[in-house]
């Protein structure tokens, strides 16, 4: 089941916290609460402690009706003054695009015992009960919980072991048990160009399986975190780990998307104040190629900012230092059959021909882009995921040493995301077939249900 | 039949100017009519090779006839070998040597429906015959042997004598129903594919689609109710035609030929096929799409000709011919990137995976986005051709079975995983 947190409003000024600093706060509310993942193990980033986590219940219910529809009453928890700005977690399965996300407290009913949230849609809650919520801490909050210390053994990957950098290791709820590691990488490691962000203010992002209490996988581990599956403090392994790092932004909108069956996720963030978007796309394809390979791990992806160079914004276009250098692009990481981490791209139809259409536009971006005529709508196409065939991943320092093995595969369809036209209006809703798409930037759409806020 | 039959490089020798042509025409009537979609008549192609009316259009009177030397159905063959047999006694005579045999099963799904020339008379009910041309992969060497078969129809055809028939004319044409479309897109009609002969001014095939199969007496007069425009592509030989060599693939939606005549370095030919739909049915019901090309070696990367931007498909929404592009999947992420312009070389570990001993390779979409109020990403997928980033050797087999064949470029084609002890173009590509 497809669950979407539609346009969550950030803190943002006049706070002034560091949105990539809070993004995997927002990704680790959703995936445990409304995906139903579980904690394998963390250090600094205690999303089930009551710091954060200030209440659960399993039996939520929102829209009281006339006047109050956006009251949600929160079973066994008395509501307080102190719950404004809060963060409301809430699972819904009647209405999972709409009514399950995350959603700020903005006022409460002591007397209902109500929370007032902002739902933040044109559109008014469907009345649904049974809801399983959990309330948590504003981002203040998460943000003077951040550490960024290694470990203090040079020449290695610091952020492991005994290292007090926040980052916590979640495991899906796909049967195949596979995890994700989020961390706030430390001074050390940044600075040989680990993490994809400047100093301490963003995290990565890396599946894997056989994480630990400390939210580490293992050094040459089953994972998609190159600079700790290689355990090195070496530039030369710019690119090849992955986050989600909306760049100079002190507020943002975030939309995420989550299968909780797969427990496949796509994030993305859209700038409010300075800085830029950001996104970051991870868990298992669609339609994987047949026959699977033999580990789970070589079936997992992630999509997202991957070097400091490449200042996240939403694009399909990757970051490559083989076969062009385009600005702006992404990385990404996969698993593989070498049993070491590889490349991972997002794969497009191209035109054959070279350079594309009138010197390097794609299709999706040509100024003839219009509606299908056959569709009458927006037309949207499958992407595939490809891993394993990129050399290099350009980047502030220039193309880095063949670290990552070639061994192209395809892993199977990109999930939840499509490719269409870019000219569609920035972050709005199309309609393609039977169903509602949210275009994000550059061709990007995600499914959509009910309206959106300008 | 969607499994796909081939004439794998057909000798045609030295003949007049027009009679290679001429020969190509009976050989096209042959393999598509018997071969590909025959019945159990020895005398007329299967009801649905052609156009119910006149589908055979033009050409001399005795076009389908001359050169028939002999027929049967009591062919057989064994396991691995190259003999044809007949239960008759006087089936073959010692002069069909150098004939051709056309063997086909009503029904059938056998490569081994194909047509072969006849290179020893073992017995007047035996001959030896070059099964490299059609056949079924041998287990072990995959070499194309005969596999065992019994009850096979059987023609002997003299395409020399068929080729110097008098009357030709520039009208001549095979009207093609692909009347598997139905097995392809859901409740598709056949469409028809007229291939004309083409004179003046040039020798050149001529390419003709109907996506509702409307061939007929339409006031009057024979045509489509519903014609693509002609693809003509310009003369298909810079000389004499002859001598040549001639490799057919197809099925019951599709044919690709490609003729390669010894007087140019490069080859002339055609693609026609029911491409996957990807639109509605409502909006597009009866999606088909052709390529010609003349005296070029096909190419991924040539923005007019081939599958850069060689197909014409009739576009519904404005009653046009619309050329279409190809579109395949890129691997390095890089929108200006082609996989056809991958060069030998560091990166082949890109397109080779060692892990699984495979070659990565693409579908091919037809987009046309470039047409104002037209914008079309995706309009069909070709189900006849993948193409792979050309660093892969010529005539390598592709797929977990060898399912396609790198005939040159990165372009694939249909294959049985047949292994050649010769290159499939032996007159070039």
């Amino acid at each position: 089941m497809l669950h979407v947190c539609r346009d969550f409003l950030t803190i943002g000024n006049p706070i002034n916290l560091s949105c990539p600093r809070l993004v995997h706060y927002y990704l680790a509310m959703f995936m445990r609460t409304v995906l139903g993942y579980t904690t394998v193990g963390q250090t600094n980033f205690n999303i089930d402690g009551g710091t954060l986590r200030i209440a659960t219940g399993a039996a939520g219910s929102i829209n009281q009706g006339t006047g109050n529809e956006y009251a949600f009453s929160p079973n066994a928890y008395s509501v307080s003054a102190a719950d404004v700005g809060r963060i409301l977690a809430v699972r819904s399965t009647g209405n999972p695009m709409v009514n399950s996300g995350l959603f700020r407290v903005t006022g409460v009913d002591t007397g209902n015992n109500w929370l007032f949230i902002n739902y933040r849609s044109g559109d008014l809650p469907p009345v649904e009960s049974g809801l399983t919520w959990a309330l948590y801490a504003s981002e203040i909050a998460f943000n003077s919980s951040l550490n960024f210390n290694g470990n203090g053994i040079t020449g290695t990957y610091q952020g492991q072991g005994s290292a007090t950098q926040s980052r916590i290791i979640l495991q899906s709820p796909s049967v195949l048990a596979w995890q994700v590691r989020l961390a706030h990488e430390n001074n050390y490691d940044v600075a040989a160009g680990t993490a994809p962000n400047d100093n301490n203010i963003g995290a990565t992002v890396a599946p894997g399986l056989g994480g630990n209490l400390a939210g580490d996988f293992p050094p040459a581990g089953q994972h998609l975190h190159g600079p700790l599956f290689f355990n090195v403090h070496d530039s030369t392994y710019f690119g090849t780990s992955v986050g989600w790092f909306p760049f100079g932004s002190n507020q943002s909108r975030i939309y995420i998307w989550g299968d909780d069956v797969t427990g496949t996720v796509f994030a993305a963030s859209r700038n409010v104040v300075n800085g830029l978007d950001g996104f970051v796309h991870f868990g298992l394809p669609e339609n994987e190629e047949q026959p699977l390979p033999p580990k789970t791990v070589q079936r997992l992806f992630v999509m997202g900012a991957n070097t400091g160079a490449n200042a996240n914004s939403i694009t399909w276009t990757t970051q490559v230092s083989t076969g062009g250098s385009p600005a702006n692009g992404r990385g990404g990481m996969a698993f593989g059959l070498s049993n070491q981490p590889v490349s991972c791209a997002y794969s497009l139809y191209n035109r054959l021909v070279n350079n594309a259409y009138s010197s390097g536009v794609a299709a999706r971006a040509l100024g003839t882009a219009g509606d299908c005529p056959y569709l009458a709508a927006t037309e949207l196409v499958t992407v595939d995921l490809i891993a394993g065939t990129i050399l290099n991943y350009s980047n502030i320092a220039g193309s880095n040493a063949s670290v990552i093995q070639l061994e192209g595969r395809r892993l199977g369809q990109a999930p939840l995301a499509r490719m269409g036209r870019s000219n569609y209006g920035y972050f709005q809703v199309a309609t393609a077939g039977a169903q509602l798409w949210l275009h994000l930037n550059d061709g990007m759409y995600l499914p959509w249900q009910g309206s959106i806020l300008p | 039949m969607l499994t796909a039959k081939f004439v794998r490089a057909h000798a045609i020798p030295t003949l007049s100017s027009g009679q290679g042509f001429a020969w190509f025409f009976r050989l096209l009537y042959e393999f598509w009519g018997f071969c590909v979609n025959g019945d159990n008549s020895l005398t007329t192609p299967g009801a649905a090779a052609f156009a119910p009316v006149t589908g055979v259009l033009g050409f001399p009177a005795n076009f389908a006839t001359t050169g028939t030397l002999a027929s049967g159905s009591d062919g057989f063959t064994a396991v691995g070998q190259p003999f044809f047999n007949s239960l008759s006694a006087t089936a073959f005579s010692a002069s069909y040597v150098g004939k051709h045999v056309v063997a086909w099963q009503s029904g059938s799904t056998s490569t081994d429906d194909s047509v072969y020339q006849i290179t020893q008379w073992l017995n007047s009910s035996s001959v030896r015959v070059n099964v490299l041309q059609g056949g079924t992969p041998y287990s072990g060497s995959l070499h194309p042997a005969f596999t065992a078969r019994s009850s096979v129809n059987w023609r002997v055809v003299d395409f020399t004598v068929a080729a110097t028939l008098a009357g030709f004319s520039t009208t001549d044409s095979l009207i093609l129903q692909l009347s598997d479309a139905g097995n392809v897109n859901p409740a598709q009609p056949s469409p028809q594919v007229r291939l004309r002969r083409q004179t003046t001014p040039n020798l050149e095939v001529g390419v003709t689609l109907s996506p509702s199969g409307s061939w007929g007496v339409h006031s009057g007069t024979l045509g489509f109710t519903d014609p693509t425009t002609e693809l003509l592509p310009g003369g298909w030989f810079s000389g004499n035609e002859t001598p040549a060599y001639v490799s057919l693939f197809a099925a019951g939606d599709f044919i690709i030929s490609h003729y390669k005549s010894s007087n140019d370095v490069r080859s002339s030919g055609f693609h026609v096929e029911v491409p996957q739909r990807l639109y509605p049915q409502g909006t597009d019901p009866n999606p088909v799409a052709g390529m010609t090309w003349a005296i070029l070696v096909p190419s991924l990367l040539d923005a007019s000709n081939h599958y850069g931007g060689g197909f014409y498909m009739h576009n519904p929404p404005d009653g046009s011919t619309m050329q279409y592009y190809g579109a395949a999947r890129r691997f390095d992420g890089f929108d200006n990137d082609t996989l056809a312009a991958a060069t030998n070389g560091s990166t082949n570990g890109a397109y080779f995976n060692t892990y699984q001993n495979k070659f990565l390779f693409s579908d091919v979409l037809l987009q046309q986005p470039t047409v104002q109020g037209q914008y079309q990403l995706g309009r069909a997928r070709l189900r006849r051709v993948r193409v792979l980033p050309p660093i892969v050797p010529q005539f390598e087999r592709v797929g977990n079975n060898g399912e396609w064949l790198h005939v040159v470029n990165g372009v694939m084609w249909p294959w049985d995983n047949s292994i050649l002890p010769y290159n499939l173009f032996l007159g070039g590509n």
